[in-house]
């Protein structure tokens, strides 16, 4: 697994100053794209390195720019992988099917109001959840590597991952409304 | 996949004919890259010299090449396939061989079009049977049949010829020896831009198209970014951009972030069946309906409208929209019917079209995590965005007037240009960084789409996920890939399917699958999956289902070589004797069935130019055959409006089209290939 923190040039951790991410990313970008060699007398094998490096760059930036990728990320350096098939706190999945029944009564009542309200209460409860993700990630950054109170850190951060991920599911379902419509 | 077949072109034999030996580094300073934009309604070329891109004329002194096609049947003695304003101009003459906004049709399937199929003039032909025969082919009246990259690699040629044609003064000492013209500098490389939205399928038919016409795609470029370029947002600014493009045929929005000298797409979306098409035939319906002929039987391609009048309808309602950019009002005229437009008609024909691209704006907002205000301005593209009422629309839409410095139709080959000419070596420090316009996939179970590289992934791009069996001791591993933005396999674009085989025999859920998704800067996609025990592995480049394979490129290429020789004149005799037969009989029963629209002289005149036809047709000159015929057409021009108007008469009078076509269509004149085509 690349670590893409070093791939692009930024500390190993998960509060990322996003300016210096946008300005390393542009610098790679340009330093490694294949259009740079266009036109030069490279070989087809240069090329294709080239190319390879840019995917690699935009792969990591991708990965980097948005919190809760940067996390898994981060986690994947740690050698943890959620899988979906992860074990859900009740409680959590009790949550997540009250807020999903409210956007389907809103959807069926044609409430583009209601639809709008819970769009913004979702965003703002993803933010919050984000806020807390980053406490939990300070916590685990300022222990030590072998502290043993570490797993259980680690753990905390593992669980507000996927929290965080299944209200980013939530917060995607209001796009298919513009989706369907769209299609229309 | 085609096992070889990439080996036959990479190595350069095929397209290297006319020069053999020169494609390599030593005459890269002879070549000349242009930038062209292939549009539904026109199409452009445009050139960087001395630092600045400019758009070429034709000889007649326009920049827009119409992107009409017209074929003469096979053997008529003529050039066969002519391109632009005179295809458009005889288009009503011979609508069955005559192609209009073909890309439309570019890497569609047959299926895909049940929608258009019955408004077109056109015969489409049905999917054949042959494999890798899935996309939709124009039938002419000769019985050929061709796809849509062939017709628009004749509009690349086209754009080609124009581009050496307006260089070949001055250029002579940078030109390329062998038998070209010495005048001409060798323009064998290009820059085509495809809509943001096009998906894999279509722009390898644009790709395909490009190599068709003998040319090295430098790079497939989004047309909504090309604009960008041309506007010069590279100068040092920073900003980001909305880019608001309604073509002949399509419609894009895409947002760009302008910093640090990279150029970067945020966030791009559309609609690729969406543009003045639409509204001409919106027009056009209205003026059929108001002279009582309504279409019988909406999207059946079996029964379109009688060609020749719907062709003069969409010529109409075209030209009415144009008269509507500077006046208020207008008229639209069908033989004796004519009704009144005004703007406000025109807004309310365009308003559901509007409306849609209103939805792709704000969707492409939202993927941008942007507001409208926070944009430093919104520039507009397609000819479409030249009429008031497109206008009007679109800063409501952003609350603030659109930049129109650049004429919108000019700015995508502009911008073309300059990346055509960064690419071939004449430097540029701007670097495009380009979206992957929908999301790419592959089936998993029960047909749900697992995801893995999103819409809006900057390209090149990579994606490598693993996946693992679902049964005992499975020993293949069915690879599906599919792009659109759809949860289950049914909404979306089947791009390609494979098969990994020699799976280690295991229990459920222990072979693991690596699948690797690659996009390349053009926004083509590879796909390749191993078995991480093992090492199997195996591969596919997605574009069999839609684009071309290396084979059939060749075969066309060779065809098109072989053609010109031998069996032509024989066939020509054979196609000419047939084609003047069906006018005599014709024209001989329209005159019995409507002797009285017909005065006396020209009823002789008529029938002296049957007399000849039917002389000459028993000889062997094919192109004697063929003057005669054309006689025989210009005689019984008067007649055949005659009948044309009465016809509308008809129709006003409450009867359907279809009843008509047969009063229309056996007739003399102009309808002769209609005629052709019925008595098949």
């Amino acid at each position: 697994m690349s670590d893409y923190f070093e791939l692009l040039g930024l500390p190993r951790r998960f509060a990322v100053d996003l300016g210096e991410l946008e300005r390393n990313y542009l610098g790679r970008s340009r330093a490694v794209h294949p259009d740079r060699l266009a036109g030069a007398e490279r070989s087809a094998e240069e090329r294709s390195d080239a190319a390879g490096q840019a995917m690699e760059v935009n792969q990591a930036y991708r990965a980097l720019r948005r919190e809760l990728p940067r996390a898994e990320h981060l986690l994947s350096l740690e050698g943890v992988t959620i899988g979906d098939n992860q074990p859900v706190a009740p409680a959590l999945l009790a949550e997540m099917l009250e807020l999903r029944e409210a956007l389907e009564e809103a959807r069926a009542a044609g409430d583009r109001g209601r639809l709008d309200q819970l769009e913004r209460d979702a965003r703002a409860g993803e933010r919050a959840e984000l806020a807390e993700l980053g406490a939990r990630f300070s916590a685990l950054e300022a222990m030590a590597a072998g502290a043993p109170e570490r797993a259980a850190a680690l753990a905390a951060v593992v669980d507000q991952v996927i929290r965080l991920r299944y209200l980013a599911r939530y917060r995607d379902a209001f796009a298919e409304d513009d989706d369907v419509e769209g299609a229309a | 996949m085609t096992p070889g077949g990439d080996d036959v072109f990479v190595g350069g034999g095929l397209f290297q004919i006319g020069e053999p030996g020169q494609s390599t580094a030593p005459h890269r300073c002879g070549r000349r890259a242009v930038g062209i934009d292939l549009g539904t309604t026109n199409s452009l070329v445009a050139i960087v010299e001395d630092g600045a891109p400019r758009v070429l004329r034709g000889a007649d002194g326009s920049v827009l090449l119409p992107s009409v096609v017209a074929y003469t049947p096979t053997g008529s003695g003529e050039a066969r396939v002519v391109v632009g304003e005179e295809a458009r101009r005889t288009a009503a003459e011979r609508p069955r061989d005559t192609i209009a906004s073909v890309k439309r049709f570019m890497g569609r399937a047959a299926g895909d079009l049940a929608g258009v199929a019955g408004m077109v003039p056109y015969e489409l032909a049905g999917p054949g049977d042959g494999d890798g025969d899935r996309m939709v082919k124009v039938r002419l009246t000769d019985g050929r049949e061709v796809t849509p990259v062939e017709v628009s690699a004749e509009i690349l040629r086209a754009l080609v010829a124009r581009a050496s044609a307006a260089l070949g003064d001055g250029t002579a000492e940078e030109a390329s020896s062998g038998d070209l013209d010495p005048d001409a500098p060798l323009i064998d490389a290009a820059v085509i831009t495809v809509p943001a939205y096009f998906d894999d399928g279509q722009r390898q038919a644009t790709r395909d198209a490009g190599r068709l016409a003998g040319l090295e795609v430098l790079r497939l470029l989004a047309e909504p970014t090309a604009a960008a370029l041309a506007y010069g947002l590279d100068q040092g600014s920073r900003g980001r951009y909305a880019v608001y493009d309604l073509g002949g045929g399509t419609f894009d929005i895409s947002i760009l972030d302008l910093h640090q000298g990279v150029f970067k797409v945020v966030a791009t979306g559309g609609d690729t069946a969406l543009g003045g098409d639409d509204i001409d035939r919106a027009l056009a319906s209205r003026l059929l309906a108001a002279a009582g002929a309504d279409r019988s039987r909406p999207g059946d391609p079996a029964s379109p409208h009688d060609p020749a009048l719907l062709r003069r309808a969409l010529d109409e309602a075209r030209a009415a929209k144009h008269r509507l950019s500077d006046a208020e009002s207008t008229t639209m005229r069908l033989g004796e019917v004519s009704i009144p437009l005004g703007r406000a008609d025109l807004a309310e024909a365009m308003r559901p079209w509007l409306d849609k691209t209103s939805r792709a704006v704000r969707r492409a907002l939202r993927d941008a995590e942007l507001a409208a205000d926070e944009l430093d301005g919104v520039i507009l593209v397609g000819g479409s965005t030249k009429s008031p009422v497109v206008r009007d629309f679109v800063a409501e839409l952003f609350g603030r007037e659109p930049l129109s410095q650049l004429d919108p139709e000019e700015v995508v080959a502009l911008g073309a240009a300059a990346q055509a000419h960064a690419l071939s070596g004449g430097g540029g420090d701007v670097v495009l960084l380009d979206v992957i316009p929908l999301s790419l996939g592959i089936e998993t179970m029960g047909g749900v789409v697992e995801k893995l590289v999103p819409r809006n992934s900057t390209i090149p791009a990579r994606a490598v996920q693993t996946f693992t069996t679902y049964a005992d001791n499975q020993t293949g591993f069915d690879i599906h890939v599919v792009q659109g933005e759809r949860e289950t396999v049914d909404g979306n674009r089947s791009l390609a399917r494979f098969q990994l085989k020699g799976l280690p025999a295991v229990p459920a859920g222990l072979a693991r699958v690596e699948i690797r998704f690659e996009v390349d800067a053009d926004g083509l996609t590879r796909v390749s999956a191993h078995e991480l025990m093992t090492g199997v592995e195996a591969a596919v480049e997605v574009k069999p289902t839609y684009g071309l394979t290396d084979e059939e490129v060749e075969r066309m290429l060779l065809d098109s070589f072989e053609n010109a020789e031998a069996d032509l004149a024989r066939r020509s005799l054979l196609t000419e004797r047939v084609e003047a037969e069906r006018l005599v009989a014709a024209t001989r029963a329209a005159l019995e069935q409507d002797a009285a629209l017909c005065d006396e002289p020209t009823r002789a005149a008529i029938a002296a130019a049957m007399v000849e036809v039917e002389r000459v047709a028993a000889g062997t000159d094919h192109a004697a055959i063929r003057r005669a015929s054309e006689a025989l057409d210009r005689a019984s021009h008067e007649f055949a409006e005659a009948r044309m108007n009465r016809a509308v008469r008809a129709a006003v009078r409450g009867r359907r089209v279809d009843d008509l076509a047969g009063d229309l269509a056996p007739g003399a004149g102009t309808s002769r290939e209609t005629a052709g085509q019925r008595s098949r």
